[in-house]
């Protein structure tokens, strides 16, 4: 066996992709463009690299690398060495990387000359002391993070990591085995008939379990996968043109980002043809925005896609063919070969309303955190009679038509207040109906007997109409306290709500909770 | 707002609002969108900011990257907006 051949089924995918069709183009960035052929051997070539610089199977690797065709061969030549791939955020401040690098225990960053100022700004933190980036590969390079001649963690089976910010810390690790990553991908891959002519449009950060699909999916079907530059991401309209010019024909992002192609970037005037698959995740859909969008992409596919980073898509639904607001939108059933049950507060399976836990293949192995593995699944007697290691999401859920599952909002989304327990997530439902209204959260701050504001992005409105609007909607127990209009709210870095920085930033201010 | 040094602290002064402190001193030719200096909403309010002080409204298909490059690119396509609204407004 050669040291550069496959070491698991996720880099297998690449090269197996580049015996079937070499000349392909397998992923391309502005004018850049890689055919598999070319990409595989530029895995090889860092690989080899990888190794001599001391990469061991079971190696945690942080791919501290833009998004662009250089971290697809960084995160490929990762896997191919054995190692965990965790890809991170550049832009991230590097005392939060430095935190996420020391909780997974990473042992090196892969990054570029671009990003080699602040990688070594990353160690410095992690109290490694200064180091300098190796060169290894034309544009890549090799940091060692851990101290010299630590052991290789346990499990050297190699994978992948992202992390998931917790409601209180720094992100810890979730850490995903070849096989985790691998069924998801092939469920998409069957679900949405991708095939080697499709173009998979590629928004979401690395950092996101969403660019699995992107990444792998495009692999196992030897489709083209087009990465959105990270330049126009933040431009409605840009990323209209790019989805056009460049042919996509499926597409995953978040609801927020869909809202935004659909309000600034003109999306609903321009043709698009070629965009067959539309699916997304992450968040509710707002449903009025839904309807537009099933109306103007009539032929087109829209996938209602659920799963925490934990359990990665464990439900999805089809969205109907001319499916309106007033049909609800549940998150449909199970994907094959993954069970999902509904369990109450003694984790019993109970067909009322429920806790969603998630069993099979695509849960997580476990989390990093402080460096150590822990558990992220409890033992739960499911209705087959068996009992099994089950994800409990966090999510609540209750059965309806045909046992689609719909979902009930968070867990610790639910507030006791004077008495009446108060779903946030109901409150923002009926706001995003009103038709100034472009995003909106409602936050719960329990501390003084508790106060429920309510943040709100919209155009040509004054806080008094909303208050009449909310005062005609919502039992008076459900209004908010206070309210805040804004331009827009913030976003993580995945594009979602960033909920813990309404929650957790002074009203005046829109962000400012991220330690810098 | 008369030129790009203008600009160049509006700028400036939002991406301190956002960020708590400067690491980095915007200039006219500061490239703005490859350093990841700006996200979506620093763009949003660099919009609405531009359009009050200087009483224009800038269309939605100009809030496009090329024009977010750099500060003289947005001054530059500021400009052409002020001058397509003010022919507008003799005809």
């Amino acid at each position: 066996m050669s040291r550069t051949d496959p070491w698991g089924p996720l880099d297998a995918l690449l090269a197996s992709a580049a015996h079937r069709h070499p000349d392909r183009a397998a992923v391309t960035e502005g004018q850049q463009l890689l055919t598999y052929r070319e990409l595989e051997s530029r895995v090889r070539e860092l690989a080899t690299g990888l190794r001599a610089a001391g990469m061991r199977p079971g190696d945690r690797v942080g791919v501290y690398v833009p998004k662009s065709t250089d971290a697809m061969v960084a995160i490929y030549a990762a896997l191919r060495c054995g190692a965990v791939a965790a890809p991170l955020d550049v832009k991230g401040p590097p005392e939060r990387t430095a935190r996420m690098a020391v909780n997974a225990a990473l042992g090196f960053l892969v990054t570029t000359d671009r990003a080699a100022a602040s990688a070594t700004r990353v160690r410095e933190i992690t109290d490694q002391g200064p180091g300098e980036v190796r060169r290894l590969v034309s544009g890549l390079g090799i940091l060692p993070l851990g101290p010299s001649g630590a052991p290789v963690p346990q499990g050297g089976d190699g994978g992948y990591l992202l992390f998931t910010s917790g409601s209180t810390g720094w992100p810890k690790g979730v850490l995903l085995s070849h096989g985790n990553v691998l069924h998801f991908a092939r469920w998409t891959v069957d679900q949405f008939g991708l095939t080697s002519s499709d173009r998979v449009g590629s928004q979401a950060s690395l950092t996101f379990d969403l660019s699995t699909f992107d990444i792998f999916g495009s692999a196992l079907s030897g489709a083209c996968l087009v990465l959105l530059p990270e330049s126009l991401k933040a431009f409605p309209q840009d990323v209209v043109s790019w989805l056009r010019t460049h042919r996509i024909s499926a597409f995953y992002a978040v609801p927020t980002l869909y809202q935004a192609l659909l309000h600034h970037g003109g999306i609903s005037t321009t043709r698009l043809p070629d965009l067959r698959i539309i699916a997304f995740a992450g968040e509710p859909f707002p449903a009025g925005d839904l309807e537009r969008y099933v109306g103007i992409f009539e032929t087109a596919e829209f996938y209602n896609l659920y799963g925490p980073t934990e359990t990665n898509v464990c439900t999805f639904e089809r969205v109907p063919r001319g499916w309106s607001a007033q049909d609800g939108l549940s998150i449909g059933k199970e994907i094959a070969g993954v069970q999902v049950e509904l369990v109450d507060d003694q984790r019993r399976v109970t067909s009322d309303e429920g806790e969603i836990a998630v069993s099979g293949p695509t849960v997580a192995l476990g989390y990093l955190q402080d460096g150590q593995h822990r558990e992220l699944t409890s033992l739960i007697h499911l209705s087959d009679g068996r009992t099994r290691p089950a994800y409990l999401t966090g999510d609540l859920g209750y059965y309806g038509d045909e046992g689609k599952i719909y979902l009930r909002g968070r867990r610790d989304h639910q507030i006791k207040r004077r008495g009446y327990r108060i779903d946030l997530q109901d409150i923002e439902s009926v706001v995003q109906e009103f038709s100034s209204v472009r995003g909106c959260a409602a936050i719960w701050t329990p501390e003084g007997g508790g106060e429920l504001r309510l943040h709100v992005a919209a155009d040509s409105v004054t806080e008094g109409q909303l208050r009449e609007q909310l005062a005609s909607s919502l039992p008076r127990h459900m209004l908010p306290d206070r309210i805040h209009l804004a331009e827009r709210l913030p976003l993580t870095e995945r594009g979602k709500v960033d909920r813990e920085a309404l929650a957790s930033a002074e009203p005046t201010r829109e962000r400012g909770h991220e330690k810098r | 707002m008369k030129n790009a040094d203008e600009l160049c602290s509006l700028i400036q002064e939002i991406i301190d609002e956002a960020s708590g402190h400067a690491d980095e001193k915007v200039d006219p030719s500061t490239p703005l969108l490859i350093s990841g200096l700006v996200d979506s909403l620093t763009i949003m309010r660099i919009v609405a900011r531009v359009e009050q002080r200087i009483g224009i409204s800038f269309p939605e298909t100009e809030v496009v990257a090329a024009n977010f490059r750099t500060p003289t690119a947005l001054w530059d396509a500021i400009e052409a907006v002020k001058g397509a609204s003010h022919s507008e407004g003799a005809v």
